[in-house]
């Protein structure tokens, strides 16, 4: 009898071995296989979480990190303001192209799905996470994912009618989908890749000399200077746009053309000239530009996302609006 | 080491994974090459490979536990690590013969060991075979260096609070301590 469990424990060990080995040469059907097993660990899981963020929430507050609140805030609500100047600026875009009747009006339409960090992956190896809202929500790969933290958490004495100042930052984007799980890709993640723009920034009191491109074809150089008309930075010049990818650690942009003069402290965003995107969707802030040694052309610069990626618990998801999509809808 | 035990080595590899997954990541910190934090799991694989008393036991029960962790990443790479443990855990069985396996010492080494040979060959095929990434390749094996220290000073700990449980899982005689 013994001699039979011993012989098919080894028949059994040599069948799962092949069916790792099958996993591993058919990835579509292993991955159909972890959607399936998923749902045994999301209710664990969103538990554990809930008790990890409520933790690392308290140990900030006893130790003071939470109280770092004013230099934060005002932060904060220079952002706020970078988020309207470029809403004027594009406004201006607009009013101008359609002076000129060289394109039409359309406003960005797209429904915030709440979704919860249920899980992250038991590897600190990747960067990503796992949420509790997919396919049936109407969540596909690609939608990108943003925080979800209120500025009026802290009590602040705000206006009657302004009900919710949002700190809206890009976290990553969605690259896998189950039906009711999607594997949330950060930004910071070796995978990671996006379309995204450098707003260079000048600083109150301050001036700053950027190359735009002349109606010619060629390039000038133009001074900009602070209008002094709020505290916060503002944006000098039209927007970069570059490729954002993760390297693990930060968001890392390579080959960007040296002349563009990128420094530390331009913000990154979302890049919305293809529609696909609300305006204004920060993503973080440049802290290190590097001269590339093979190409001195080119620059490699390094940006530390504005959302706490350690701390993430609610988030939304970006839908956008189809007309006439069946698994998409809002507005 | 009867299926009753398997059963109750999956609740642990079960119970592993949700703390991994959750609280786990409360040990985790920030290094210049990226998040570093131990694989508790592979822990338990250490411990597994130590005292089971057999080498098809040990090869079961490692690949249930890198089956559990397989089942919560995403991405290339799907049943690997289930291939990984259950190769590791039967290694360290062979020359668990010649080594003074109670000692933390020894536990320290086999799980540094371990873990780089698991997640440096699971890092080798991410990078060059399922698809691009940023960082270049020697940032990912540093990182796999750092996780395979932190769990190496853990993994002492975690056979400790094992072994007192150790009739819950399987009855051994040890040759050698």
């Amino acid at each position: 009898m013994r001699f039979a469990l011993r012989l098919s424990k080894k028949w059994i060990l040599t069948g799962l071995c092949l069916a790792s080995a099958a996993m591993i040469v058919l990835p579509g059907y292993a991955r159909r296989f972890r959607h399936a097993v998923r749902p045994a660990l999301v209710p664990l899981s969103s538990a554990g979480t809930h008790v990890n963020v409520h933790l690392r929430t308290r140990y900030n507050e006893i130790t003071g990190r939470d109280t770092a609140g004013e230099g934060e805030k005002i932060t904060a609500l220079k952002r706020q303001i970078h988020l309207m100047q470029q809403m004027v600026v594009h406004q201006q875009g607009q009013i101008q192209a359609l002076t000129k009747w060289s394109g039409t009006l359309k406003g960005f339409r797209c429904k915030l799905l709440p979704a919860r960090v249920v899980a992250v992956e038991s590897l600190p190896l990747r960067n990503r996470r796992l949420l509790g809202a997919g396919k049936r929500d109407g969540v596909e790969a690609g939608d990108v994912v943003t925080t979800r933290r209120l500025f009026h958490e802290t009590p602040i004495a705000l206006p009657e009618k302004l009900t919710a100042l949002g700190r809206t930052y890009v976290v990553g984007q969605i690259s896998d989908c189950a039906a009711h799980s999607a594997t949330l890709l950060l930004a910071t993640d070796r995978k990671f890749r996006m379309n995204a723009q450098i707003w260079r920034m000048v600083e109150p009191g301050g001036k700053r000399i950027v190359e735009v491109k002349s109606p010619g074809g060629g390039r000038r150089p133009i001074t900009f200077r602070h209008r002094g008309k709020s505290p916060g930075a503002h944006p000098a010049g039209p927007p970069v746009p570059v490729t954002a990818t993760g390297d693990g650690r930060r968001i890392v942009l390579k080959d960007v053309a040296a002349d563009h003069g990128i420094r530390s402290g331009d913000v990154l965003t979302s890049d919305n000239s293809a529609g696909l995107l609300p305006l204004g969707l920060s993503i973080g802030r440049v802290v290190r530009v590097e001269r590339n040694v093979k190409a001195a052309h080119f620059v490699t610069v390094f940006v530390e996302p504005f959302a706490d990626t350690a701390g993430l618990q609610e988030v939304y998801i970006v839908l956008p609006y189809h007309e006439a999509g069946p698994g998409k809808s809002g507005g | 080491m009867r299926w009753f035990h398997f059963i109750i080595l999956i609740f642990v590899a079960l119970m592993g994974i949700v703390v991994q997954t959750t609280a786990g990541q409360l040990l985790w910190f920030r290094t210049p090459v990226g998040w570093v934090g131990p694989e508790l799991l592979a822990a338990v694989a250490v411990f597994v490979g130590l005292f089971a008393p057999r080498a098809t036991d040990a090869a079961l029960a490692g690949w249930m536990l890198g089956f559990a962790v397989d089942m919560t990443l995403s991405g290339g790479g799907a049943g690997l690590p289930a291939l990984l443990y259950a190769a590791g855990c039967a290694g360290i069985f062979q020359i668990r013969g010649v080594l003074f396996r109670e000692k933390a010492l020894t536990q320290m080494v086999i799980g540094f060991v371990f873990c780089v040979f698991v997640y440096e060959i699971w890092t080798a095929c991410d990078v060059l075979i399922f698809g691009r990434t940023g960082g270049g390749y020697f940032r990912p094996i540093l990182q796999t260096l750092g996780l395979s220290i932190y769990t190496a000073v853990l993994t002492p700990l975690v056979c400790a609070v094992l072994k007192r449980f150790q009739k819950f899982l399987w009855v051994a005689r040890s040759s050698r301590t």
